[in-house]
């Protein structure tokens, strides 16, 4: 379908499946029935663990790979059967791929000698991409004269010198160290808002994904799990799967004892917590229900009242900006708690200590899934 | 180089196996006696292959202005050249085909196919494309040893191209592809540079076999078109002269050249 209100559609995968026949072996579903639609000049993130398809899915839309069934729209056109040298479309590969035999500048320049540019024009673009990705001084280098970081910078350079109206990325920051992993997010964010290309970004890092995209879609198992801004997934998860992967959170098995209008009251042993009411589910429905550690806040207080629990310290992990404490509040049941250390009148609380925790206001959800 | 392990000393090492050296000395001399002796008679003045007169270049020069000689080694140097060229195509292809062509049927066979003449008696091989030629009344001349060599020299610069390929990240290619080359545009300004060495370094050793090949070159060869190996065997036939050995040094040079070369590109 296109997108309407928010311009328009990029990058359109309509109910895509993709099946691996590899001889002697049984075929792999890697994709089933992906549908998602990618905005123009939108940073877009695949997100997902090792093996979900999320470069299946590039390497569809790139052309490497052909769907088992389905359709690819890019810009509204189907691009079945086009190959990946007839495609708008540029991919920094995840291990870069530069041509070892060529320097940094034809490597930057390749794609718009092929596309039959005249020398003059390459030469200018070549240059300035070299300084949008702060690489001026290494046009001559060859690229085993580069460090990780900047190879990178300069695959990133190749595969925007044709201006292309999709880039795709997978995992292109999976081998830098932190620090720089780090850096780059920025740096790739504010790339994609300068150049306003659309960026299709793959990673495991749901820290990466978080910092960087207008959109995540969260897949796992070929299946696209939930699509939606950071804050729509960190805050109101769609099912056990994305609400686990992204973030730390308590699953907690419950049950709805009662309904109060927009308000459901969920048991499970060691307590009763309040959550919005979602449709489909109503009194005596087993649910689970997801809370962030960080709302949950730990105090002496004695009196059990409404969102609050009792139970003990079990383990308490020191890590650095914050503290993290498992609270077990009954034999079923634990509860991960983050506290931050700088809090004003923060108190620490020692293993085996009696605590009382208590959940904000709306911070409990009813997971649909 | 590391006084810690040299310290702790009495370790087992292969490298100072008690008597090693002294069999290792002896492997060699076996191995490349014989080859001194005959290049340093090759400079030998007198007539005897075996007795030591005085040093002089004459061998060679008697060698060069043999005619007969000269047309032998102009044979086996085209026979090479052209074996060689085509040989190298079809590897290259054979290669592209094997390691880049994904899974097809029959690949394994194909491969196995590329392969045979390495296994082959070189005599069946021989006895087999003599009666080839004659049974389809073949006689092209230099065309039937060259067509011979080429059967041949395919597994020699098959071997070192496909290895190049397959070292070679299939990534690059596609990041080609990416980059709007078409196939062929992709062959010429990845694949191909990027194979180079293994070419040169395939190319150098069929070169090499073909130049060295005797058994089928005898058999295949038609009257009038000797090759240098063929011609030495006639002249060895009515005794060892220092004419020998200084046609013999002289393809052994060419040898020791093509081997540096290949392996020289192969490090690349
Ligand atoms: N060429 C192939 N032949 C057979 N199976 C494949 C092939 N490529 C991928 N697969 C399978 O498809 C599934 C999805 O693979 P894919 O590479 O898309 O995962 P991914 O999400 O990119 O994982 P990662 O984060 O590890 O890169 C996996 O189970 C994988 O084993
Ligand atoms: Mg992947």
């Amino acid at each position: 379908m296109m997108e309407n209100g928010n311009g328009v559609c990029a990058v359109d995968i309509q109910a895509v499946e993709k099946v691996y026949h590899s001889k002697g072996r049984q075929p792999v579903q890697a994709l089933k029935k992906v549908s998602l639609s990618i905005r123009d000049n939108e940073f877009f993130t695949l997100l997902g663990p090792s093996g979900c398809g999320k470069t299946t899915l590039l390497r569809l839309i790139a052309g490497f790979e052909q769907p088992t069934a389905g359709e690819i729209l890019l810009f509204g056109n189907r691009i079945e059967g086009l190959t990946p040298y007839s495609r708008s479309v540029n991919t920094v590969f995840q291990h870069y791929s530069l041509f070892p035999h060529m320097t940094v500048a034809d490597n930057i320049g390749f794609g718009l000698k092929m596309l039959k540019i005249d020398q003059a024009t390459r030469d200018k673009t070549v240059s300035e991409m070299l300084s949008l990705v702060h690489m001026e001084d290494f046009a001559n280098r060859m690229p085993h004269q580069l460090s990780g970081g900047q190879q990178q910078r300069i695959a990133l350079a190749r595969a925007l010198a044709p201006h292309p109206k999709v880039l795709l990325l997978d995992e292109p920051l999976s081998a830098l160290d932190l620090k720089l992993r780090q850096a780059m997010r920025l740096e790739l964010k504010q790339l994609q808002e300068k150049t306003g290309i659309t960026f299709v970004f793959v990673t495991h890092d749901q820290e990466e994904a978080l910092a960087m995209s207008d959109r995540i879609a969260v897949m796992s198992n070929g299946e696209v799990q939930q699509i939606g801004t950071a804050g729509d997934i960190y805050d109101r998860p769609s099912n056990s799967f994305v609400a686990d992967f992204i973030g730390e959170t308590n699953l907690i098995d419950a049950e709805i004892t009662s309904q109060a209008g927009a308000i459901s009251n969920c048991d499970f042993p060691g307590g009763t917590l309040q959550a919005e009411t979602i449709t489909g589910r109503s009194v005596s429905d087993k649910v689970t229900l997801t809370l962030r550690p960080e709302k949950l806040r730990l105090s002496t207080a004695e009196e059990p009242e409404q969102g609050r629990m009792m139970g003990h310290v079990v383990e308490r992990v020191f890590l650095g900006t914050d503290t993290t404490y498992l609270v077990q509040i009954s034999p079923e049941v634990t509860l991960q708690v983050r506290e931050q250390n700088a809090l004003p009148g923060a108190t620490r609380f020692d293993v085996g200590a009696k605590v009382s925790v208590a959940a904000a206001d709306g911070a409990t959800r009813i997971l649909e899934g | 180089m590391d006084t810690p392990a040299k310290n702790s000393a009495r370790r087992f090492r292969i490298g100072v196996f008690p008597g090693f050296g002294v069999w290792t000395v002896l492997f060699f001399v076996y191995l490349y006696v014989p080859i001194l002796i005959l290049v340093f008679f090759s400079f030998n003045g007198g007539k005897s292959a075996t007795v030591w007169s005085e040093f002089s270049l004459r061998w060679y020069q008697t060698a060069f202005n043999n005619a007969d000689i000269q047309r032998a080694a102009y044979n086996s140097l085209v026979i090479a050249f052209v074996s060689t060229g085509i040989a190298v195509v079809v590897a290259v292809l054979a290669a592209l085909v094997t390691s880049r062509g994904g899974e097809f049927r029959g690949k394994s066979l194909a491969y196995g196919t590329i392969m045979l003449p390495l296994v082959v008696p070189e005599i069946v091989t021989a006895v087999a494309t003599l009666s080839f030629f004659a049974a389809l009344g073949i006689s092209w001349g230099a065309g039937n040893l060259i067509i011979a060599h080429t059967v041949f020299c395919i597994p020699f610069a098959y071997l070192p191209i496909r290895a190049r390929l397959e070292g070679m990240d299939s990534s690059l290619e596609q990041a080609a592809l990416d980059l709007y080359a078409n196939e062929w545009r992709t062959f010429w300004f990845v694949t191909f540079p990027l194979i180079m060495p293994g070419i040169i370094s395939g190319a150098t050793l069929s070169f090499i076999v073909s130049i060295d090949n005797f058994i089928i070159s005898l058999m295949v060869a038609e009257p009038g078109v000797t090759t240098l190996p063929i011609y030495i065997y006639s002249l060895v036939r009515l005794g060892v002269t220092p004419e020998v050995n200084a046609v013999s040094t002289v393809m052994l040079m060419i040898s020791i050249v093509f081997v540096a070369i290949s392996y020289i590109a192969g490090k690349r």
